[in-house]
């Protein structure tokens, strides 16, 4: 049974406990290594676990505390990635059968070395949809990763593997990357909290590209805290980003107990949002009730957004992949290649207006931030669907699951904006998630709201209530 | 009673079937005048015109670009109807597309002429005519796929792409010289 109490659980106290040697960095990586192998059989998170690499990679942490030295915030914390990740000596998989015949990465991507630099322990790769495009981990080549929550449903993808994985407390804390909700959704269907933070905030060198437009690095966790720590880290310029951002890093951690007294903070209210099934939209209105949240917004050409960042996703996906759709069309996972081939024959007019349509978009929600400080929207259109599942409930109609589950997320991360998805669910109860939306580069604003929410027990990662030892 | 398929009309209407396709690649432009019917009843419904009478039909012939003739024949079919008519039909490959020709012939007193013909191209989706034009035809299990892919594509962009932008708008950039 995996519970709260669960060693691995929480990064901070474990860091802690590692660091004033009331725990070895070994034990901390046996523990993770004992919980993969006890939960992974059954959830499929996992494509890689580096055993020997990861207990290496303790001793020298342990060796280092030993010399009077401090290894970092994070020593001793096992952490696991989204396959698309390089990690040193394994081969970066993408979700894929064709980057699986790929040489072993060399170096770790940049958000990888950041951990590691700051004592954290890298145990292993997780599952994803192939390239990322797909919001299930439904993933033909590699299995489906199973939602702890409940076994019969998706974890939500494409970094399923990182949110099951964390939701099913085999690690503290696991990377992912976001392109139209792909941290966001599956943070909601498995209960835990993901932040996507401004997009190139976090380096993405090292890390396979899906549509470089959109495409976030970011982190899961089971408590805000923990987030925040993975995001102070992780965050700032890198020379090897393509994007090179280079917005100062501003630390997070020490002001989430502060509250959200000065925040003016709103929810969606328009019929954009309303299109899933209407139970979503709880979840968001008791934040907001939480947070004593009683402006509303409407999120002006949202569905344009939406579309925008539909159609820059299968332009830029596909023309990534165009090499091996026109050589080795049947390596591809089935259930991604339509899309890919799609996009690669989408006209080049449509992309480009909705590239220009981002700057219009972007100022328009500068200028809704002038009112206010905060959003608040529902992630998803419904909570975790079967695996199998083909379609879902949108305004009534029955549409295909993979690409729609992301209607909600998919007009933010658009123009590249913060968020947290917060978990907020009853105990037992199917996984749903709010996001808390912020203006760029105020991770510091949505991590304080997170922790807000979860200070008052509205936001919060419950452990699975099922059985899932093999 | 009429016979159906003499061996000695197949095998001629075959062979001046042939020529007529050797005459069609090489754009012999007499030579395919020669064999249809002279005559206003004459009718050739091409893959972008309609020719009703010799008259049409010599003329497009003799201003028809010159260039893509070429094309691969599949599934010949020749069926006589006594010494008189024959209808040929077959498939074609040109490039990438696939192609299909009917043609009826008539047996007059100074030979076989081609009175009616048809020439078309299966119906090809957007999504198979960008993949040809790309230089990748589309895996066969996926066309129907792609297409319905594109089209939500299209349904989903739609409101987007009737939205005027200013002209300097531009998109967000990150290319630095």
């Amino acid at each position: 049974m995996i519970t709260s109490s669960t060693p691995g659980y929480d990064a901070s106290s474990l860091a802690q406990a590692v660091r004033s040697r009331r725990l070895s960095a070994k034990d901390s990586v046996i523990k993770a290594l004992e919980n993969i192998r006890r939960s992974d059989p059954v959830l499929n998170c996992f494509t890689s676990v580096l055993h020997e690499s990861a207990l290496a990679n303790a001793d020298l942490v342990d060796r280092r505390i030993a010399a009077g030295e401090d290894p970092g915030p994070l020593a001793g914390v096992p952490f696991a990635v989204k396959n698309l990740f390089d990690i040193a000596g394994v081969t970066t998989i993408a979700g894929s059968k064709i980057h699986a015949q790929r040489p072993p990465a060399l170096e770790d991507a940049a958000a990888v070395a950041r951990l590691k630099n700051s004592g954290a322990i890298v145990v292993g790769a997780l599952n994803m949809d192939e390239y990322a495009y797909g919001f299930t981990t439904e993933n033909t080549h590699y299995g489906a990763t199973r939602n702890p929550h409940d076994l019969e449903r998706v974890a939500g993808g494409s970094s399923g593997g990182s949110a099951a994985a964390v939701a099913a407390g085999m690690v503290p804390i696991t990377l992912g990357s976001d392109t139209n909700g792909s941290i966001r959704v599956p943070a909601a269907f498995c209960g835990v909290f993901g932040l996507k933070p401004t997009y190139g905030r976090i380096s993405r060198a090292g890390a396979v590209l899906f549509a470089e437009s959109l495409d976030h690095v970011g982190s899961f966790a089971r408590s805000v805290r923990d987030l925040a720590l993975s995001f102070d880290v992780m965050q700032g310029a890198d020379p090897l980003d393509p994007l090179r951002s280079n917005h100062p890093r501003e630390f997070t951690v020490s002001s989430l107990p502060k509250g959200t007294g000065d925040l003016r903070i709103a929810m969606v209210d328009d019929p954009y949002f309303q299109q899933g099934i209407p139970e979503v939209f709880e979840p968001v209105q008791q934040a907001a009730k939480a947070l004593a949240a009683s402006r509303r917004v409407t999120i002006p050409e949202v569905e344009k957004a939406r579309a925008a960042a539909y159609i820059i996703t299968a332009c830029e996906g596909g023309n990534l992949h165009l090499p091996d759709l026109r050589t080795r069309p049947q390596d591809f996972d089935p259930v991604v290649i339509e899309r890919f081939l799609a996009g690669s024959l989408l006209p080049a007019s449509w992309y480009q207006h909705a590239q220009r349509f981002r700057s219009i978009f972007r100022d328009r929600i500068r200028e809704l931030f002038r009112t206010v400080d905060i959003i608040l929207a529902p992630v998803t259109p419904c909570p975790a669907i079967r695996v199998g599942q083909p379609t879902i409930q949108i305004g009534g109609n029955d549409l295909p699951a993979r690409p729609n589950i992301g209607i909600f997320t998919q007009p933010f991360s658009f123009i590249g904006l913060p968020i947290v998805s917060v978990p907020v669910f009853a105990k037992g109860a199917l996984p749903l998630g709010v996001q808390v939306i912020g203006p760029a580069y105020k991770e510091e604003w949505v991590l304080r709201v997170a922790a807000q929410l979860e200070r008052l027990g509205v936001g919060r990662a419950h452990p699975p209530t099922l059985e899932t030892s093999a | 009673m009429l016979m159906i398929n003499d061996p000695d009309v197949v095998r001629e209407v075959a062979r001046l079937h042939e020529e007529y396709e050797t005459a069609l690649v090489n754009n012999d432009v007499e030579a395919l005048i020669r064999f249809f019917w002279d005559s206003p009843h004459a009718l050739r419904f091409g893959v972008r015109e309609n020719l009703y009478g010799a008259a049409e039909i010599d003329a497009f012939r003799k201003t028809r670009p010159v260039l893509g003739l070429d094309r691969k024949i599949l599934n010949v079919r020749i069926v006589a109807f006594g010494s008189e008519c024959a209808v040929v039909t077959m498939e074609f490959l040109r490039q990438h597309h696939h192609g299909r020709q009917s043609q009826v012939w008539w047996k007059f007193p100074e030979g076989w002429k081609v009175v009616s013909a048809h020439v078309s191209f299966m119906y090809e989706t957007y999504a198979e005519q960008a993949a040809a034009l790309a230089g990748f035809p589309l895996p066969q299990q996926y066309t129907n796929a792609v297409q319905q892919n594109i089209e939500r594509s299209a349904r989903i962009a739609e409101s987007l792409l009737k939205t005027p932008l200013p002209d300097e708008t531009v998109s967000a950039a990150r290319f630095e010289p």
